[in-house]
């Protein structure tokens, strides 16, 4: 007699919702390999967008099971962002999660983070390292997101905690309606307009945010906020 | 006439000669020779006529001639500089998108095919 045909681990994976994490990465070849490997771990399906890098981080992503996709020149987060959310849509991904590669979140609270979302109870679940926690964030850069929230309070009518804020899941339908044309740092505050022009419903999840001498050193400057708001106003008059 | 205006007006001369000559052959688009051939020619008119920029200045309520030169200036160098922004950014756009799609299109997966949902090295473009 024929033993029952077991499952395949494709046919198991039939009613698993496909998450897909998108990193978008630029010089990060030292801290990506410490990131990959806490994500791939947990096995979750993820693309990395090497953004036009100039060091070893192409080289590092392909260590790795995850897709990698390459900018041939430099292009910025938004742009690097759209890419990998384009094509985990286009490999069926039910939900999608936005994930900084310089290892400054934690790859165990995207489980957290992709609840709501899986529920239905929201299609945009955002971190916020205020309602959460952020480890050695110094007061400079404490006052500028808390400036930048009040910012987009104003400018986007959108109220949420932390509006700078990388680590976020969205729902394929939230990803299909969500289009990042701000190439550089502003496309964090134009997710959350186009949140809000889609009438997407979003909630807030305390997340922890790991502050370390290089992220600082590699993140934004307090003189760079003011060029992104600005950025943002001109892009808001151009569209 | 002063030193100034026997320096430039030859000069303004000699570019309205050479706009008109490209007028009539044509090769050029004539919205374009014809805009420069009116900058060329207002320019000569008012080092020549100072005084006409003067009249027209007091016409429009303004005072002096340079009054009047300067405003068109600044008007006319805040008009190109959102024209061009708004060039670049549709620009960026545009290579934004044509740098994703081959992105997407030479897709590549890292070691051991742990997640395979292509089923293959590399997929096929944006659909």
């Amino acid at each position: 007699m024929q033993p029952a045909p077991t499952p395949t681990p494709e046919a198991a994976d039939i009613d698993r919702p496909d998450i897909w994490i998108v990193v978008p990465a630029y010089n990060e070849g030292e801290r990506l390999a410490r990131t990959l490997s806490s994500i791939v771990r947990d096995g979750w399906r993820v693309v990395v967008v090497d953004d036009g890098s100039r060091d070893g981080t192409a080289a590092v992503a392909r260590e790795f099971p995850v897709w990698l996709l390459r900018h041939c020149i430099n292009c910025g987060q938004g742009a690097s962002l759209q890419t990998g959310i384009d094509f985990a849509l286009q490999q069926g991904a039910d939900v999608i999660v936005t994930f900084d590669a310089d290892g400054q979140h934690s790859a165990e609270e995207i489980t957290r983070l992709t609840e709501p979302v899986l529920r239905g109870e929201a299609d945009v679940c955002l971190g916020s390292r205020f309602l959460g926690a952020s480890e050695n964030l110094p007061a400079s850069r404490w006052l500028i997101l808390k400036l930048g929230v009040l910012f987009t309070r104003f400018v986007s009518q959108i109220r949420v905690t932390d509006t700078h804020n990388g680590l976020r899941a969205l729902s394929r339908r939230a990803a299909e309606r969500i289009r990042i044309t701000q190439n550089r740092m502003a496309h964090a505050s134009e997710i959350l307009e186009e949140i809000r022009q889609h009438r997407l419903k979003h909630v807030e999840v305390p997340v922890t945010i790991r502050y370390t001498e290089e992220t600082l050193a590699k993140g934004q400057s307090s003189w760079n906020a003011v060029c992104i708001s600005g950025q943002m106003l001109l892009g808001k008059m151009m569209r | 006439m002063k030193l100034f205006q026997w320096v430039v007006l030859p000069i303004l001369l000699l570019l309205v000669v050479l706009e008109l000559v490209a007028l009539v052959r044509g090769r050029e688009r004539r919205r374009f020779v014809a805009m420069r051939l009116l900058v060329w020619t207002v320019a000569a008119v008012a080092v020549g006529l100072p005084d006409t920029t003067s009249s027209v200045a007091r016409m429009l309520g303004i005072g002096r001639g340079t009054d009047l030169v300067v405003y068109l200036f600044l008007l006319a160098f805040i008009a190109t500089s959102f024209f061009f922004y708004s060039r670049y950014t549709l620009l960026q756009r545009q290579i934004t998108e044509l740098v994703r799609r081959e992105a997407i299109r030479e897709a590549e997966q890292g070691r051991q095919s742990a997640s395979n949902p292509g089923g293959g090295q590399s997929t096929s473009g944006l659909s």
